[in-house]
């Protein structure tokens, strides 16, 4: 039977455009008009359209009647990008869609078309022509399609409605004034319906001033109007803010965020878009719920702390697993020659420009299908790809300027002197020959040099990207060059680096495609100094300055041997080249049979270059010293999955992955030092006399896995969730080298029950709990095996002795953390509000430790796993569109609570280092240390007569710190030691507002943090005086006890605090570090599109955005976020939050522009 | 277009199944493990090496373990570091790093590891096997004899530790049992140490049967003096005599008194650690800016605040004349009136 089919194009189009736009995003339209008939599609994934459907839109496009066969055309689909390319004419658009389908077509009117089989043409042109006027309705092709449109029983009546009688015609726009190509515009209760031409334009019949128009488009906001009396209406499209629908990256794959049951936070490329910073763990802060993020140092380039959900270990690192398109990437740190300070950052390596969204995984069900690795949580990076279409040019470019934030007090010469003579007085010192006063008269009193206008500049900063991304029928592309440069806010530093990447996926035939994604980076550095201990740390030393010295001579030049000098005269470069490649070929031998295989590269080399001329040292002569180092680190890794996605009857839908991978990193060094070089002005090795140092070093690890996952959910409302990875690492002993890491996950999707259909209130409301194991495999690679230590020397010969950690532990394994999580996903009133809330319990076992063993063994320590940590804690995420109309409104708020306790350590003995501790129930890196009550008014006041350390000690006096005697013994010693504070928050989050109005948009960004105390060593080291001539310290020394009677809580001072008032583990140096920021501000102004386009602009944007405007913190250091949070390697949480003085952060102001072609 | 597709699919899909690339167990290249070693006469010269290497940072303490604490010195230009105070004036809690034996240990812990793996190195000939011995016997008893004197009752460790299960906390034993390993392996290492090395620094730097006849020399007169057992101080006298006898060894003159320190390996010296093999001492081993004679170097005021200065009354014992008062301290007034 032939059946011929003919309809109008205005009818109908109701039901058949959501499928168009739903197929052009692969994902549903989330619209109120369409949401009943979610359930009956989700579930089918489409990437092609049948050939009956790109007819019907070509009919509607351009008003055209198709006559085609209802069988000639089933099974045929074609390639959804071909439907979005514009063609010129019918002619074109139908030679191009049947191109390759042994189909034609012929013209039979001005606007009616056949199409015919090649095969059979002539017949069938024939039989179709002499048919032509007798055609019926046949719907039975849309029947078949699973959507289903509340009047589609009326469709075969439809076809002979009456023609509505009022023309309508309008133009519809989406915020930035362009128009929407494809809206979907409906009559509200009626069948008649039309799409959008490609101006945005649309024409349709109504039958009175009373009809309501409905526009609709997936990603915007539903818009209902009644007709009115205009005929041309000018139609503004709101994008939708729903997260539902959006689809969420997951560990080697993807997932719609309403089927999903584990802790995903994710962070969408276009909120982290003209911000003013380098990289792109900087962009997290105060995004995500549950993450907290600081920049330890603002050091141009340089690294940040990510912790998610708490810190799970001592010794095993707490950093997250970053992975970037499914290749998971060196992270951490490769520094050897940073003079203290955070290192260089190889996040910095990736374009913040070029990422697409960031998905933070935070429970068990989430990580554990990266097994070892994820115990810290899971940072995945998408980067932008392709989109079919012609190509879209973008260019962005931002100019500014950075400024410090604050600056610290400092005494002037005068307080200097009278503090000196006081201190000198006080101490009763007389070792100088004569009178000390008078020695020190040798210095310039008159003086008066504020040390740190000598150290900071104002710095400008500036990126340009460029990227070109589009698509045809077989190929996408994303493609860009970035050039990003900062100067420091500390003189003589700064970074700059060019990126470029290239993102391409080919689709070989409708089976097999193959892709890649491929960035290289060139970054390159100078740094400065951010060491606390050695007499080149810059901050440090210019702030004990004395303000009777200055840097410069009376001739302008600059002194030797002082901070300012370091910092101007030191070359410590750094450059490091980055690639990050991944190549992958993905064959679906049979429909929802995926097998993907991909083989990724990572590969750093990062190149260090110190060098300190003569005038940085005051003695000795020519000093000069030197290092060069270069590190390379090349990872590669091979991962195949297999995945399946099957739905039994309509209501059961099962998708499974199973897979493979290995990876081997290997990292070599080499790298020497060198002294005594022959000038100033050659920077590198060749020109030192002596070399000190030569070494090559060459350390390697491997993983082996096995993954799963099995997801199912029973018409989405019942969803479980298993996952599973068998990891095997080289590092770990021989006995216990596989680990095994699962997790099961279910869902509840109460809002699909029935009895949730019929109110209005809630949209949205998901149920789920998951419980699971991941591991934590970062200690170093052969610490298990028993190593000797090389290296001993004696009278030139070169020796081995067992190292002190050498002992072999074949038992040693994984760091293991079993997670269980509760959440809750919420919407109400339309998806205008949105909550995701957490609460989860993280238990972290056999903790990797280096348990110190009594030394008379001639070991110090051995590599084990002892000890427990528990994070519990409880996540808010609030997204809320306040207002909707005109002038729109949206908030998002997250704000997460963790608290961390340790729960047992190896013999349960505190593990004390300076003045941090480790005890059994209290937090990780507690402040530990003697607390100060006071100051001894008078000598009477100490009417106890308390002891400085031991029974024979001094009898403290006035002006001496009265320490609490936490024993009662009347002796201060290290017995009166109590926890002192707790670096860990309270909690941290965010709070952005982001308002548009006409073409103006603005972002208002607020991060905040309290309850964290920090350890101002900074602080200290300017104001105990323990250096022996006195240091140039703040005005609080202007505070000081000066005679009997005075109450104040800063001291007496003596030369190099003899009595130890100002000692380093005293609570007068610990503060509340709480902060609230002001950390971003972003006003954009998009200009109109009429005039863009005369310019041959599609789309431009100019902008000011300021970064991190406005502080508020009673914290005296430069800033609350500029102390050690264990980035680099050498610090562990035992000791974090102290501020030692590294880099401050900037505040900038940059202008932009956003230009689209 | 078929063909290229099988082929990759052949390459990424199905080979990483069949062979996995990356293995586990992977051998270090920059290190080597404990179960690797013990097989060639290089191992066991390099671990000798290593031990001499340990003694190093038992000799830097070695001043703070001995004369810091007997009075000599005075108060320093600026400020001694408090953990060096403390020794000085025997404030010592257990937070104190000098109160801590780990030095000792860890030179006792490779002399033990030594002496239980010599056996296995095939090829050494009897004469180096026993000059190992004697070096490693050498070096346990002069660290343990340290020990004693210090803490009285130590553990006494004369077996190495091979597993990170084994019991790391035995007791301390009597001094008695010490002092009783110290004879034992003063005695043997007596016999098998050579009389010299191939080169003077080595026969200056190593142990040889000189040092191990001054040893037991300084130890028989601790044992009759402070122990005050019989016997000892004659023992201590054969000792002394056999070495004055034998070895060759001769005072420097008083003109070159200085010698001693400033330069190295003199007539004079029985055993002396060695620091750098290029420089003289003093500038390199960590202790010149502490310990060693004023005199004899010159450092930047500023930058050092560690100087520990002989005391006056130290230098007032010393007859009027006595040129090596003059070698060996600074006028303290002088030097200050230098600096300023």
């Amino acid at each position: 039977m032939k059946v011929k089919l003919l309809l109008k194009s205005s009818v109908l189009i109701g039901c058949i455009l959501p499928i168009m736009t739903m197929s052009q995003d692969g994902r549903v339209a989330n619209s109120s008009t369409t949401k009943r008939t979610d359930k009956s599609i989700k579930s089918k994934e489409i990437t092609h359209f049948s050939l009956k459907e790109a007819l019907i839109r070509i009919r509607q496009i351009y008003k055209v009647d198709i006559l085609f066969d209802a069988e000639t055309v089933t099974g045929i689909y074609i390639s959804s990008e071909l439907t979005n390319n514009k063609f010129s004419s019918v002619d074109e658009a139908l030679k191009k869609i049947l191109n390759g389908k042994k189909l034609s077509f012929r013209r039979l009117k001005n606007d009616s078309f056949i199409i015919i089989s090649v095969n059979d043409s002539t017949k069938n042109a024939a039989a179709t022509e002499a048919n032509f006027s007798s055609v019926t309705g046949d719907v039975s092709g849309f029947k078949s399609n699973t959507y289903k449109f509340e009047t589609e029983k009326n469709v075969s009546n439809a076809v002979y409605h009456a023609v509505p009688e009022i023309p309508i015609t309008g133009r519809v726009v989406n915020q930035a004034g362009q128009p929407v190509v494809g809206a979907n515009v409906i009559v509200r209760g009626s069948n008649t319906g039309t799409t959008t031409d490609n101006n945005g334009r649309f024409t349709i019949n109504v039958n009175s001033e009373k009809d309501i128009l409905l526009f609709s488009y997936v990603g915007y906001d539903t818009y209902e109007t009644p007709v009115g009396s205009k005929k041309d209406l000018q139609i503004v499209l709101q994008s939708s803010i729903s997260v539902l629908d959006d689809v969420v990256v997951v560990g080697y794959g993807t997932q719609r965020r309403g089927k999903i049951t584990s802790a995903i936070s994710s962070v969408r490329g276009k909120d982290l878009e003209n911000i003013p910073i380098a990289s792109v763990d900087n962009l997290l802060q105060g995004r995500a719920a549950g993450v907290q993020v600081s920049q330890s140092s603002g050091q141009p380039g340089g690294a940040l702390t990510v912790r998610i959900r708490g810190n799970t270990s001592v010794q095993g690192g707490n950093d997250p697993l970053f992975v970037v398109d499914g290749v998971p990437i060196q992270s951490n740190s490769v520094d050897r020659l940073a003079d203290g300070g955070a290192g260089s950052n190889p996040l910095a390596d990736i374009n913040p420009s070029d990422i697409e969204s960031i998905e933070i995984l935070k429970d068990a069900a989430a990580t554990s299908i990266y097994g070892a690795r994820a115990a810290n949580g899971v940072v995945l990076i998408t980067t932008k790809k392709g989109k079919s279409g012609a190509p879209s040019i973008k260019f962005n470019a931002y100019y500014g300027t950075q400024e410090i934030i604050k600056k610290l007090s400092q005494i002037n010469a005068r307080q200097y002197r009278e503090y000196v003579k006081e201190s000198w007085a006080n101490s009763g010192r007389d070792i100088r020959t004569g009178d000390p006063i008078q020695a020190l008269d040798s210095f310039n009193f008159n003086n008066d040099y504020y040390w740190q206008d000598a150290l900071f500049q104002s710095a400008p900063m500036s990126n340009y990207d460029l990227s070109v991304s589009g698509g045809q029928e077989k190929i996408s592309y994303y493609l860009s060059g970035a050039y990003f440069n900062q100067d420091g806010i500390m003189r003589n530093s700064m970074f700059d680096r060019i990126t470029t990447r290239a993102n391409v996926e080919y689709k070989a035939s409708d089976k097999f495609k193959l892709g890649n994604t491929f960035t290289f980076s060139h970054s390159t550095s100078n740094r400065v100094s951010e060491s606390n201990t050695d007499s080149r740390g810059v901050l440090f030393r210019t702030l004990s300055r004395m303000p009777t010295d200055a840097p410069y001579d009376d001739a302008g030049n600059l002194k030797p041997n002082n901070p300012i000098t370091t910092l101007l005269a030191s070359y410590q470069r750094t450059g490091s080249n980055r690639l990050i490649g991944n190549v992958y070929g993905e064959l679906e031998p049979v429909k929802n049979f995926v097998l993907r295989s991909s083989i990724a590269l990572d590969y750093l080399s990062f190149r260090e270059d110190r060098f300190f001329p003569s005038i940085i040292f005051s003695f000795g002569g020519a000093q000069r010293t030197g290092a060069s180092q270069l590190s390379q680190v090349f990872n590669w890794i091979n991962e195949n999955t297999a995945s399946y996605t099957r739905q039994i009857a309509t209501s059961h839908n099962f998708t499974g992955l199973a897979g493979f991978s290995q990876q081997k990193n290997n990292t070599e060094l080499i790298g020497g030092q060198g002294s005594r070089y022959s000038t100033d002005l050659i920077p590198t090795l060749n020109a030192a006399a002596q070399r000190d140092e030569l070494y090559t070093n060459k350390t390697a690890y491997s993983i082996l896995s096995y993954y799963a996952r099995i997801n199912y959910d029973y018409d989405g409302k019942y969803i479980l969730g298993i996952t599973g990875r068998y990891d095997g690492s080289s590092r770990f002993g021989a006995n216990n080298r596989f680990g095994f890491f699962p997790s099961v996950s279910i869902g509840w999707r109460v809002s699909e029950e029935p009895f949730m259909q019929n109110q209005e209130l809630i949209s949205d409301l998901k149920l789920r709990a998951s419980i699971g194991k991941t591991g934590n495999q970062t200690i170093g690679n052969f610490v298990s095996r028993g190593s000797l230590a090389i290296g001993a020397d004696y009278n030139g010969a070169g020796g081995v002795v067992p190292a002190t950690n050498g002992l072999a532990n074949p038992d040693l394994t994984w760091e293991s953390t079993t997670q269980s999580d509760i959440g809750l996903d919420f919407s109400v009133l339309k998806n205008r509000v949105t909550i995701t809330a957490d609460v989860y319990y993280k238990k972290t076992n056999d903790l990797l430790f280096n348990s110190i063993i009594p030394t008379q063994s001639g070991y110090g320590s051995i590599a084990v796993n002892l000890g427990s940590i528990e994070n519990k804690g409880v996540e808010f995420d609030v997204s809320t569109r306040n207002l909707t109309g005109k002038f729109k409104w949206n908030s998002s708020f997250n704000i997460g609570v963790n608290r961390n306790k340790v729960l047992s350590l190896p013999g349960n003995a505190d593990i004390i280092a300076g003045r941090s501790v480790l005890r059994v129930g209290e937090p990780l890196g507690s402040f530990f240390g003697f607390k100060q009550l006071g100051v001894f008014a008078t000598d009477a006041e100490n009417s106890k007569q308390m002891r400085f350390n031991t029974p024979t000690g001094f009898i403290y006096q006035g002006g001496d710190v009265r320490f609490l005697d936490a024993n009662g013994d009347n002796i201060i010693n290290n017995d009166d030691r109590v926890i002192l504070g707790n670096p860990n928050p309270d909690f941290v989050g965010g709070l952005s507002n982001n308002f548009s109005y006409e073409g103006f948009d603005l972002v208002v960004f607020i991060n905040f943090s309290k309850g964290n105390d920090i350890f101002n060593e900074l602080r200290r080291d300017r104001d105990s005086h323990r250096l022996g001539t006195g240091a140039g310290g703040s005005t609080d020394i202007l505070k000081r006890w000066r005679k009997p009677g005075d109450i104040t809580d800063f001291p007496k001072v003596y030369v190099g605090d003899s009595r130890q008032n100002g000692r380093s583990n005293s609570s007068f140096w610990l503060e509340d570090g709480s902060f609230i920021r002001l950390k971003t501000v972003n006003l954009g102004y998009n200009i109109p599109s009429q005039i863009a386009q005369k310019a041959k602009i599609k789309s431009a944007r100019i902008y000011v955005t300021g970064q991190n405007l406005l502080t508020l913190t009673k914290y005296k250091g430069f800033d609350p976020e500029t102390v050690n949070n264990s980035s680099n390697a050498n610090a562990s949480p035992l000791s974090y939050g102290v501020d030692l003085g590294y880099y401050p952060i900037a505040k900038s102001i940059v202008f932009g522009v956003n230009l689209g072609f | 277009m078929k063909k290229f597709i099988s082929i990759l699919l052949e390459a990424i899909l199905i080979v990483p199944f069949l062979t996995s690339c990356a293995k586990l167990d992977l051998t270090p290249v920059d290190s080597i493990t404990q179960d690797k070693y013990w097989n060639t006469p290089d191992e066991a010269a390099a671990a000798v090496v290593g031990l001499n290497d340990n003694l190093q940072t038992v000799a830097l303490w070695s001043g703070v373990w001995g004369d810091l604490r007997a009075d000599i010195y005075s108060s320093t230009r600026g400020n001694l570091v408090q953990t060096l105070t403390d020794v000085m004036k025997n404030n010592l809690t257990s937070e104190s790093p000098f109160g801590n034996w780990t030095r000792l240990y860890t030179a006792i812990g490779t002399a033990n590891w030594i002496l239980k793996n010599l056996s296995k190195v095939q090829g050494l000939t009897d004469v180096t096997r026993n000059q190992y011995m004697g070096e490693a016997l050498f070096a346990r008893s002069f660290c343990y004899y340290y020990a004693v004197r210090i803490w009285g009752d130590v553990p006494l460790i004369t077996e190495p530790y091979t597993s990170a299960t084994d019991d790391f906390f035995q007791p301390r034993n009597s001094k008695a049992e010490v002092y009783a390993q110290i004879e034992k392996d003063i005695e043997e290492a007596i016999l098998k140490l050579p009389v010299s090395f191939g080169s003077i620094s080595n026969t200056k730097g190593r142990p040889t049967k000189w040092a191990a006849l001054a040893l037991k020399t300084d130890y028989s007169l601790w044992m009759a003096k402070v122990e005050g057992r019989a016997g000892y101080a004659q023992k201590s006298l054969e000792a002394a005599n056999e070495l004055l006898s034998k070895s060759g060894l001769s005072l420097v003159s008083t003109a070159n008194y200085a010698t001693i320190f400033s330069s190295k390996n003199t007539t004079e010296s029985i055993y002396e650690i060695q620091f750098n093999n290029s420089i003289n001492e003093v500038q390199d081993n960590g202790t010149g800016s502490s310990f060693s004679p004023a005199a004899l170097t010159s450092y930047d005021p500023f930058g050092s605040f560690n100087r520990l200065l002989i005391h006056e009354k130290l230098i007032s014992t010393f007859e009027p004349g006595d040129a090596r008062v003059n070698a060996v301290t600074l006028d303290i007034k002088l030097f200050f009136s230098q600096v300023h």
